[in-house]
C-alpha cells in the first residue's frame, strides 16, 4: 500500500455485499474490522472466515505469512471495535432511518480522522451526512456485486467532502485495484439510471401490449444484454427495485414518466411477488426457459430499444462530464459486456 | 489449453464435492450434480470465487476474474453439477473462455 492515510478499514454489515467486499478486501496488506449485526451469529461468521484462510493456505493461494496476518482480522458485534480505523464502509440494507442511525452512533465513537463512506446503491449520500459531525469525511462508495468480479466502483462526493478526503478514498481505490468513477450526487448512480432507461422502456413497450415479458427478455438477450430486463428486476428483487427506483427519480423534473413502472412494482410488492426469492415475481421459480421465438415488429421495438440506450448513454456521459472511454468501461463491467456501447 | 481427461473431471468434481461439504457443513453423500447451491446449500459466490481460486492454483491457470465475471453473466450456474462443467470449462479454455460465446 503506497497511502498510509488508509491502512484499517472497517466494513459493517454481513450480508452478500459486507462479506462479499470483507473477502475482497483480504487480498490486500490492510487492517480489516468486520461489523456484525447479528451477535448470535458472530461465532459462526469467525468460524467460517477461519476455514476459508486455511483452506486458502492449504491450497497454496496464500502464504503462511499473510495467513497470520488474517487470523488478526476483527470480527466483531461490536461498533466500538471500529475506533481506529481510518476508513468504514457501511454495506447494511437500504434503508435511510438505519444507514443514518449508524453513522450517527459510530460518529460518537470513532476517532476524528476516520472517512465514513456508504455503499448504498440508491441512497444519495448527502442524506445520510447530516447525521454526523465529520461531513467533509463523508462520501458514497458504491461497490458491485459480485465485488471480486465487477471492477467499477462508483466514488460519490457531496458538496462538503474535502478534497483531502477525496483525494485519500481515490488512492486507497487504486491500491485496491478497483476502476471507479468520481461522480457528484447529481450523477450518482449513473449506471443504474442509464440503464433504468432501456429498463423502463422495455416496460412500456410491453404495458403496450406489443409483446410479454418473456418474449422482451428473449429480445433483449438475443440483441443487447446477457440477461433479460425482467430477469435482471426478479433477481434484484421487485422490492429493491421499487426502493431504488424511487430514490433515482426523485429529483427528476420528468419522474411520471416512470409511473407505470413503478405502480406495477407496488402492485408486485403488495401481493409479496418479490421476484426470485420468493419464487413469484415478473415470472414463476424455479423457472423453465420457453422460447417464444420472434414476435411481430421485434425488428422495430429492437431498434427503438437501440436508440433509447444509445442517447440514455450519451445524455448521461454528457451531463457527468465523465470521458467516454470511463464510461465505455464501466457500462462494460457493469452489466457483463463483451463491448461498450461506445465501441462498434 | 489444458488437455482434459476424464481423469480431471472426476478430480474437479471430488475437490467440488469436498469443498461444499465441508463449507456448508452436510454430509458429502448428500451432495450430487443436481444438488442446488444457493437453494440446497445455502452457497454463495464467495464460495464460487474461492473455488476458483483453488483451480488457479492447482492447475496453473491464466483466468483473470473479469473473464468470469463476463461469463458467467450470461451463463449462471445453480447446481453442483453446473458449477463443475462451467469449472471444466475454465480449465480448457483459461483466458479464452469468451471465446466460446463469440464461437457460438
Amino acid at each position: 500500500m503506497n497511502n498510509p492515510g488508509i491502512q484499517k478499514v472497517g466494513i459493517v454489515g454481513e450480508g452478500k455485499m459486507g462479506s462479499g467486499l470483507l473477502y475482497y478486501l483480504t487480498g490486500f496488506d490492510l487492517y480489516l474490522t468486520w461489523s456484525c449485526s447479528r451477535a448470535a451469529d458472530i461465532d459462526k461468521i469467525r468460524k467460517q472466515f477461519g476455514k476459508r484462510i486455511n483452506r486458502s493456505m492449504e491450497s497454496g493461494i496464500i502464504d503462511e505469512n499473510k495467513h497470520q496476518a488474517l487470523l488478526k482480522t476483527t470480527i466483531t458485534s461490536e461498533l466500538s471495535d471500529l475506533i481506529d480505523c481510518d476508513l468504514i464502509i457501511e454495506a447494511i440494507p437500504e434503508d435511510v432511518k438505519l444507514k443514518r442511525s449508524l453513522f450517527a452512533n459510530l460518529d460518537l465513537m470513532v476517532n476524528r480522522g476516520c472517512i465514513f463512506a456508504s455503499n448504498s446503491s440508491s441512497i444519495k449520500p448527502s442524506l445520510l451526512s447530516p447525521s454526523v459531525q465529520r461531513q467533509e469525511k463523508f462520501a458514497g462508495l458504491h461497490f458491485f456485486y459480485p465485488v471480486a468480479l465487477k471492477n467499477i466502483v462508483e466514488f460519490t462526493v457531496t458538496p462538503g467532502t474535502s478534497p483531502v478526503t477525496i483525494s485519500a478514498i481515490e488512492s486507497f481505490l487504486g491500491d485496491i485495484q478497483r476502476f471507479y468513477l468520481t461522480l457528484d450526487e447529481k450523477n450518482s448512480f449513473i449506471l443504474n439510471k442509464i440503464f433504468l432507461d432501456f429498463q423502463l422502456a422495455a416496460f412500456q413497450i410491453v404495458n403496450q401490449g406489443l409483446c410479454s415479458f418473456r418474449q422482451m427478455d428473449e429480445l433483449v438477450k438475443k440483441d443487447f444484454f446477457p440477461f433479460g430486463v425482467f430477469d435482471f428486476m426478479d433477481s434484484v428483487g421487485t422490492d429493491t427495485m421499487l426502493a431504488s427506483i424511487q430514490n433515482y427519480i426523485a429529483d427528476y423534473p420528468h419522474k411520471s414518466w416512470f409511473e407505470p413502472l413503478v405502480l406495477q412494482l407496488q402492485e408486485m410488492v403488495k401481493h409479496g411477488k418479490l421476484g426470485m426469492k420468493t419464487g413469484e415475481g415478473f415470472y414463476h421459480y424455479p423457472s423453465e426457459s420457453i422460447s417464444m421465438g420472434e414476435f411481430q415488429d421485434s425488428a422495430s421495438i429492437s431498434e427503438h430499444l437501440r436508440q433509447t440506450w444509445f442517447s440514455s448513454v450519451k445524455r448521461f456521459t454528457a451531463q457527468s462530464h465523465i470521458p467516454i472511454g470511463e464510461i465505455n468501461f464501466a457500462v462494460k463491467e457493469y452489466l457483463g459486456l463483451l463491448k461498450g456501447p461506445f465501441e462498434s | 489449453m489444458a488437455k482434459i481427461t476424464e481423469n480431471t473431471r472426476n478430480e474437479v468434481k471430488e475437490i467440488v464435492y469436498n469443498f461444499f461439504a465441508e463449507e456448508c457443513e452436510v454430509d458429502k453423500s448428500k451432495i450430487n450434480d443436481g444438488t442446488f447451491i444457493i437453494k440446497d446449500l445455502d452457497g454463495d459466490s464467495l464460495m464460487f470465487l474461492e473455488l476458483i481460486e483453488i483451480f488457479k492454483k492447482k492447475y496453473n491457470l491464466e483466468i483473470e476474474l473479469k473473464v468470469i465475471g463476463k461469463y458467467s453473466v450470461k451463463h449462471p450456474v445453480a447446481t453442483i453439477g453446473q458449477l463443475i462443467d462451467m469449472q471444466m470449462l475454465i480449465i480448457e479454455h483459461e483466458n479464452r473462455l469468451l471465446d466460446l460465446d463469440i464461437k457460438s
